[in-house]
C-alpha cells in the first residue's frame, strides 16, 4: 500500500497509535488466524479492492490521517527498477542463478577432530571451487556488470552499483533503503550500461520490435514492454513520425524515451 | 579558481531550451535556479562551505581524542602528546596531533541515545526521528540559505551516506557518490549520443511523460524530479565535472590522504570544495568495534589521522580554510570498561567531536569528562548545543523558524546554544 497502518514502523510502544485501531484489530486477527503465514497474509491483501484499486496520485502526506483509498503512488523500489530492465533485456532472466556454491561448502564442512591430512585436502579444495564460482559468475556479465534479478546478487553491493544508486540498503543498519531519486539514478537511466545494452541487437525489446511487422506494432510493443499500456493516439503519433524520421534508430529514441520518464518509474 | 559566472551562455541557452520544451516547466518557475544558480535559490553572500566526515559506527572517544593514560579503563592503547601544551592524543593520531594547533576538539559531547540509526540521524538533522516529518541536513540547509556557488555542479554532495533534504524538498537534495574512486559515474554518453541526439530523445520523453505528469500535479516526490532531471543535464554538460574524478589528481597526493575509502572521500570532498560545491559528507563506516579493538583502531585510526591531516594542510595551503568548516562527528562514544572480547559497547553519555578551519577558534580543547571519560563532566556539549555551533560558524539563521509543508516551525539550533568559545 506504501503507508503502514503504524507509520513509519515501531516497536508497538504503549504510545503507539495504529492510524485505524479497527483496520489494525482486523489485522491482528488475520495473521493469528492464518498462524503468521506471511505468505497467505499478503495473498488475501493482494486479492482485496483496497489493493486493486488506482493508486492515489497526490501521494501521502505523513501529517495527514491516510484513509486507503488505494495504494500510495510510490517510485518503484531498487529492486523493482533492476529486476524490470533486466527483463527488457534478456531472456527469462528468472533462470539465472547464483553460482552453485555446494561444492565450496563441502570443501569447508570439516569437522572439529580433522586430521592434518583432510585440512590440507580442504586448503587445495576451497581456491578450486572458488574459481569455478568465479569462472561461472564472469558468463554472467555485461560490461562488469552481473546480470542476475536482484534477489540472486550477493548484498550488501558495491556502494557504486546500480541497485544502491535507486537506493538499495547497505545493510549496515535496519530499513535503510529508500526510494528518494538523484541525480546518479537519471544518469544511470541516460547512460548507464544497461541502458546501452538494451538498445543493442539481442535485447529482448530488440528482438520483441525486430520480429514483429509494421511500425504500428512496434510501437505498441514498446509501450506494452515498458509502460504496460497501449500508446494514446497522440503518442503513437509522435512515436511513428519520429520513426519515420529517424529510420530503425528511431526505435532506440523511442525506448530511450520511454526508460526516461517518470511514467516508467513509478507504479500506478 | 573559479566560484561562479563560469559557465559558457551556450550551455545556459540550452538547458532553458531542453527545460521549456521537454520538461515542460516554465523557464520563469525556477529553472532560472540553474540559469543564474547563485541568486535563485539562496540570497546570501556566505562563502561558508563544510566538510563533514562523519565516523558511522560510533567512534571511540579514548582511542582518538579524549585518552586517558592514569586509568585503567585505557587499555591496550597508548597516548601521545600533541602540539598543545598539556593536551594528548591516542597514539594513533600522531599526526593530528602534531597540527592540533588547527583543531577545536569538544570532549564533553552526550547523545540521548545510543542506538546507531537515530544517533546518526540526531546528530546530521538536531532532531529526534519522528513519524510524521523528515528533517534536514547540513548540506541541504545551505543550499536553501546560502544558495550555490557553481552554476552546474551540485550545492551538496555525499560520500558513503548521509542525510537528505528532507522537508526542504528535492530541489536542495545532495549528490550521493557511492565510491569516492569512480567519483559521479555514467557521465559519458555513448559515441554516437551528440548533444542534438540528446535533446532530442528528452524531448520525445517530456511528450511521453506529459500525461503521468498532469495525472500527478501536485505530486511533491514526481515534481522533484523537474530539478533532477535539470540538475542531471547541468551537470552532464558542466565544464567542471573533472571535479568529481580524483584520478585527476597526481599519485603522489593521491598517496598523502592514503588510499582508505576516508582518504578518497576527503580528497574528493577538497576537489568539489575548490570547484565551488558548498558541503560534502564524507562517511566512513565500521567503527563500532565491539570486538578486537587494538586491530580495528590501528587500521580506522591510522586512515583519519592520514586523511584528515592531509585535508587541513591542502585546504589551508589553498587559502580554503577559513571559509571551509570541517567536522569530524560521530553518533556515540563507546565505554570506557572493554568487553570480554577485547572490545569496547556502546556509550551515549560521552564522546569526542572535533572542529576545524572556517574561522573557529583553533588550538583548543572544550569540555572535559572525568578520569575515565565515562561522563562529560565539565562544560557538557549536547548534540543540539553542537549543531547550533556548526549553524552559527556557517553563518546560518539557527533562531529561524522554517515551515515544513505541513505547516510545523523547526530551527536550525532546536534546543541549542552555540559554543561561545569556538565560534
Amino acid at each position: 500500500m506504501g503507508v503502514g497502518v503504524i507509520d513509519p514502523v515501531d516497536e508497538i510502544t504503549d504510545d503507539t497509535e495504529p492510524s485505524n485501531p479497527e483496520l489494525m484489530d482486523f489485522l491482528v486477527s488475520e495473521m493469528i488466524r492464518l498462524d503468521f503465514n506471511l505468505k497467505e497474509f499478503m495473498r488475501i491483501i493482494f486479492h482485496t479492492r483496497t489493493y486493486q484499486r488506482q493508486v492515489t496520485y497526490a501521494g501521502y502526506d505523513p501529517a495527514e490521517p491516510y484513509y486507503f483509498p488505494g495504494p500510495v503512488l510510490r517510485r518503484m523500489t531498487a529492486e523493482q527498477v533492476w529486476d524490470s530492465l533486466l527483463k527488457l533485456s534478456i531472456k527469462s532472466p528468472e533462470a539465472f542463478l547464483r553460482p552453485d556454491d555446494s561444492e565450496y561448502i563441502a570443501a569447508l564442512d570439516l569437522d572439529g577432530d580433522a586430521s592434518k591430512d583432510e585440512i590440507l585436502a580442504v586448503l587445495k579444495k576451497v581456491p578450486e571451487a572458488q574459481t569455478a564460482m568465479n569462472q561461472e559468475e564472469r558468463t554472467q556479465r555485461y560490461q562488469n556488470v552481473t546480470l542476475r534479478r536482484a534477489s540472486e546478487l550477493q548484498q550488501p553491493l558495491p556502494a557504486a552499483h546500480f541497485l544502491r544508486q535507486f537506493g538499495q540498503s547497505d545493510r549496515e543498519i535496519i530499513s535503510e533503503g529508500s526510494t528518494e531519486g538523484t541525480v546518479p539514478q537519471l544518469l544511470a537511466l541516460f547512460n548507464g550500461p544497461i541502458t546501452h545494452m538494451m538498445l543493442e541487437a539481442g535485447s529482448v525489446i530488440y528482438t520483441e520490435v525486430d520480429q514483429a511487422a509494421g511500425i504500428t506494432n512496434r510501437v505498441r510493443i514498446i509501450f506494452l514492454s515498458i509502460l504496460g499500456r497501449m500508446p494514446t493516439s497522440d503518442e503513437m503519433s509522435v512515436a511513428s513520425s519520429e520513426i519515420r524520421e529517424s529510420k530503425a534508430a528511431g526505435y532506440g529514441n523511442v525506448i530511450w524515451a520511454l526508460l526516461n520518464t517518470r511514467e516508467f518509474l513509478f507504479i500506478q | 579558481m573559479q566560484f561562479s559566472n563560469n559557465e559558457d551562455l551556450s550551455r545556459r541557452a540550452f538547458v532553458q531550451s531542453i527545460a521549456k520544451s521537454c520538461l515542460g516547466v516554465s523557464l520563469l518557475g525556477g529553472l532560472e535556479s540553474v540559469a543564474s544558480a547563485a541568486s535563485a535559490s539562496g540570497s546570501s553572500k556566505s562563502n561558508k562551505r563544510m566538510i563533514y566526515l562523519f565516523m558511522q559506527g560510533a567512534m571511540s572517544q579514548l582511542d582518538t581524542f579524549d585518552p586517558k593514560p592514569d586509568s585503567k579503563m585505557q587499555g591496550p592503547t597508548g597516548v601521545i602528546q600533541t602540539k598543545i601544551p598539556g593536551v594528548q592524543f591516542s597514539e594513533h593520531l600522531p599526526k593530528l596531533a602534531a597540527s592540533a594547533d588547527k583543531l577545536a576538539v569538544i570532549r564533553s559531547m552526550n547523545s540521548s541515545t545510543g542506538a546507531h540509526g537515530p544517533g546518526q540521524y540526531l546528530m546530521r538533522t538536531n532532531y529526534r526521528e519522528i513519524a510524521s516529518t523528515v528533517h534536514p541536513g547540513w548540506g541541504s540547509w545551505m543550499h536553501k540559505v546560502h544558495g550555490r556557488m557553481h552554476q552546474s555542479l551540485p550545492a551538496s554532495v555525499q560520500v558513503g551516506g548521509g542525510q537528505g533534504p528532507g522537508y526542504l524538498g528535492t530541489a536542495y537534495a545532495p549528490v550521493p557518490v557511492g565510491d569516492p574512486n569512480k567519483g559521479l559515474e555514467n557521465t559519458k554518453s555513448p559515441d554516437y549520443m551528440t548533444n542534438s541526439l540528446f535533446d532530442r530523445r528528452m524531448k520525445l520523453a517530456g511528450t511521453f511523460d506529459r500525461s503521468f505528469r498532469s495525472r500527478t500535479s501536485g505530486n511533491r516526490e514526481v515534481s522533484g524530479y523537474d530539478e533532477l532531471y535539470r540538475d542531471a543535464i547541468g551537470l552532464l554538460r558542466s565544464k567542471d565535472l573533472a571535479a568529481f574524478d580524483v584520478m585527476a589528481e597526481s599519485e603522489q597526493v593521491r598517496e598523502k590522504y592514503g588510499n582508505s575509502k576516508l582518504g578518497r572521500g576527503c580528497l574528493l570532498a577538497r576537489r568539489l570544495i575548490e570547484h565551488g560545491v558548498r558541503f560534502v559528507e564524507v562517511g566512513y563506516g565500521s567503527w563500532d568495534h565491539h570486538s578486537d579493538l587494538v586491530q580495528n583502531m590501528t587500521e580506522r585510526g591510522a586512515a583519519l589521522d592520514q586523511a584528515l591531516s592531509a585535508l587541513l594542510e591542502d585546504l589551508e595551503q589553498r587559502g580554503l580554510l577559513e571559509d571551509t568548516l570541517v567536522v569530524v562527528g560521530t553518533e556515540f562514544g563507546r565505554k570506557p570498561k572493554m568487553n570480554e572480547r577485547a572490545g569496547r559497547d556502546h556509550h551515549p553519555a560521552a564522546y569526542s567531536c572535533v572542529l576545524a578551519g572556517g574561522g573557529i577558534q583553533a588550538g583548543q580543547v572544550y569540555g572535559e569528562t572525568d578520569d575515565d571519560a565515562f561522563y562529560a563532566d565539565m562544560d557538557p556539549v549536547s548534540v543540539e548545543d553542537f549543531n547550533a555551533t556548526i549553524g552559527t560558524v556557517l553563518d546560518l539563521p539557527i533562531r529561524k523558524e522554517f515551515y515544513s509543508p505541513s505547516g510545523r516551525p523547526f530551527t536550525i539550533a532546536h534546543d541549542g546554544d552555540p559554543i561561545k568559545e569556538i565560534i
